[in-house]
């Protein structure tokens, strides 16, 4: 009654039929799709395949072509060694030609894995192959062509507007002079309005403000000599904060490894940017502030300092140093240590540094004056809980009992002259 | 009205003589009276210097330095510091990945302190791409911009990798992963395979068919 109800059709019952012989006889092959076989890949071969260029293995666009017999791709991906030891050519030499580093066994792959894996294969490489063919330099211009420059517009129309006010104050002073001519008036008497008795007071006022407004100045920019904020210089290669450590959210000391262990945070060295890149080679679409031709062209400066050859994912050319330009600059007379204030007082890379994740070229948003460093000192309390500061045991019973508010940077001689000039 | 054009104008003068010093904006790092004070003339970490040539400031340390790992007020030697950071006698071949799979062990015991500084410093260099969880689904991995997906530290082969292995790749690096020597000291590495350790077995304790992760996931 129940199976009735569910499959009223008899050519539905004759199909689920079919299926279920199917899984009978060859349990595991279901239905394999490509969204399964992303899934697989994802899992099992991304690590060191990649579709269209190799990586540890080789490039897996048209795999399918160099196995022509599928029976021997399967044996291969179930367990390399086992089939390296059938003696088949075109394996060996694989083998050899990857400096002998094997490829991980998957006995848990069903042939129906393996064909839907493949399947994700073909249609990769579709994409692939299409986007050469239809793609090519496309992107670059549709970009030029969307970025809307508004500015011819804004001009014609302050023209207008001020060609609309000049006719309309010529009208209005002729409109006046009909007027006095038809009431025989004179032209109105103006003496020089400085002279005027009643404004001296607000001469007074203004003359104040402006030698106040002089004075600060005056301070403002002497102060500002020799500082650098604002200081935003071009970079050997772009690389944007925004990207890396915003929308990609990596950690600051990813890169930055020296800054919880010595003086410097350490520009990193170019192999901290090949952990990555050795992957990441283009540029990824969908960001407007970043256009792909550009940076896909930034990010290939990479392989020319580091005399990795892209072609041969090798580093067969001899590498370059990468000049960077140093934002932070803390005059010669001044001592500054990064793991001090990062590992022992816990402080945050912005404290200082600025939302750096939001920047797209570093700019130097403190401008690391004496005043500024021993504000900070004055008012930042210590942190007890590192292990660093049981010398300083004292005040923090003292702070514990209640005798003292707070214990601040400055109270454990964090603004003595010393500490940072000798 | 002469007063007043004195008080106005000299300090106008100066002001605009000061103002007259560019400050710093984009490439231009403003300018300074006393710029030798500014500027080192002792050669600094990672800036150019005569020495060096065209080449890179920072270079590596001699081939078979150890790091000194005494306490800088006693001057006494941590023994069981410096035993960790003894060099590394395997080298970066396939056979010597093996031989450190079965001779490298890790010379730290469980403790509290170890695996809370391991999980810090997984967090901040692993993650990323390892996943949070171990599950090989970090950001820019799940996010599309990483294509080449690390294993899951639960999937077969891996959940049960020796720890000298781990150490190995970590030295090394392993298929698309670079070496993180420069980033994390040989004790770091074994705090940090001691986490993905903890990880490991608290999944083992919870699931006990490790092998299906391969599959299904």
């Amino acid at each position: 009654m129940l199976k009735r109800v569910l499959f009223p059709s008899s050519l539905l019952q004759v199909c689920m039929f079919s299926v279920l012989t199917l899984l009978t006889v060859a349990p595991g092959q279901l239905m394999a799709t490509v969204e399964e076989g992303k899934e697989l890949y994802q899992a099992n071969c991304a690590k060191c395949h990649m579709i269209n260029r190799k990586m540890t293995g080789p490039a897996l666009m048209g795999v399918r072509e160099r196995w022509p017999d599928s029976t021997n791709l399967y044996a291969w991906i179930r367990n390399s060694q086992a089939f390296l030891a059938t003696g088949d050519e075109y394996a060996n030499n694989l083998y050899l030609e990857y400096s002998k580093s094997p490829m991980q066994a998957f006995p848990n792959l069903t042939d129906a894995n393996i064909a839907s894996i493949l399947m994700y294969i073909d249609a990769e490489t579709e994409k692939i192959r299409e986007a050469a063919a239809g793609g090519g330099a496309g992107g670059p211009v549709m970009v030029a062509a969307e970025k809307k420059d508004n500015t011819v517009l804004y001009a014609i129309l302050v023209a207008v507007l001020l060609l609309i006010s000049v006719v309309l104050g010529r009208t209005l002073n002729y409109l006046n002079k009909l007027s006095r001519e038809k009431y025989d008036e004179d032209e109105p008497q103006a003496g020089p309005f400085w002279k005027n008795p009643k404004l001296k007071p607000v001469f007074g006022i203004v003359g104040l403000v402006v030698f106040c407004w002089l004075c600060y100045s005056m301070y403002d920019s002497a102060a500002a000599l020799g500082r650098q904020e604002g200081y935003a210089p071009e970079q050997p290669i772009k690389f944007s904060h925004e990207i890396h450590a915003g929308i990609n959210q990596i950690e600051c000391r990813y890169c930055h490894t020296g800054v919880e262990k010595g003086k410097s945070a350490v520009i990193p060295s170019i192999n901290v940017c090949m952990n990555c890149h050795y992957n990441i080679q283009q540029m990824s679409p969908g960001n407007e502030d970043y256009p792909p031709a550009e940076y896909t062209a930034e990010i290939q400066k990479i392989y020319k300092f580091a005399g990795f050859n892209t072609d041969d994912q090798a580093y067969t050319e001899d590498p370059e140093a990468i000049k960077w330009v140093k934002v932070h600059n803390l005059p010669d007379h001044v001592y500054f240590n990064h793991s001090q204030h990062v590992k022992v007082a816990g402080l945050e890379c912005q404290t200082c540094h600025g939302k750096v994740e939001e920047m797209k070229v570093v700019e130097q948003v403190e401008n690391l004056s004496m005043g500024w460093c021993v504000n900070c000192h004055r008012q930042t309390e210590v942190n007890f809980t590192n292990g660093f500061y049981t010398d300083y045991r004292e005040l923090k019973d003292k702070m514990d009992s209640g005798e003292i508010d707070l214990v601040h940077a400055s109270d454990i001689g964090a603004t003595e002259c010393q500490r940072c000039h000798y | 009205m002469k007063r007043i054009l004195i008080y106005v104008l000299v300090p106008a003068l100066v002001v605009s003589s000061l103002q007259a010093c560019k400050k710093a904006s984009g490439d231009y790092p403003g300018d300074r009276y006393t710029s030798d004070m500014m500027y080192s003339k002792a050669y600094e970490p990672y800036a150019l210097n005569p020495v060096m040539g065209d080449s890179v400031g920072a270079l590596l340390p001699a081939p078979g330095t150890v790091p000194y790992t005494g306490n800088a007020i006693s001057g006494n030697y941590d023994n069981e510091m410096g035993d960790i950071q003894l060099p590394y006698p395997y080298q970066n071949t396939i056979e010597d990945y093996e031989k450190a799979g079965l001779e490298v062990v890790s010379p730290l015991q469980y403790n509290e302190i170890d695996l809370a500084e391991g999980q810090r410093l997984y967090t901040n260099m692993c993650a990323i791409c390892h996943g949070a969880e171990g599950n090989g689904k970090g950001y820019i991995v799940t996010a599309g911009k990483y294509t080449a997906a690390p294993p899951s530290y639960f999937s077969e082969g891996y959940i049960d990798m020796p720890d000298g292995k781990m150490f190995h790749s970590i030295t090394y690096g392993k298929n698309a992963m670079g070496s993180y020597a420069y980033a994390l000291n040989k004790k770091e590495r074994w705090q940090v395979i001691l986490y993905i350790n903890s990880l490991q077995d608290a999944r083992l304790a919870e699931n006990a068919s490790p092998v299906q992760e391969n599959v299904s996931q």
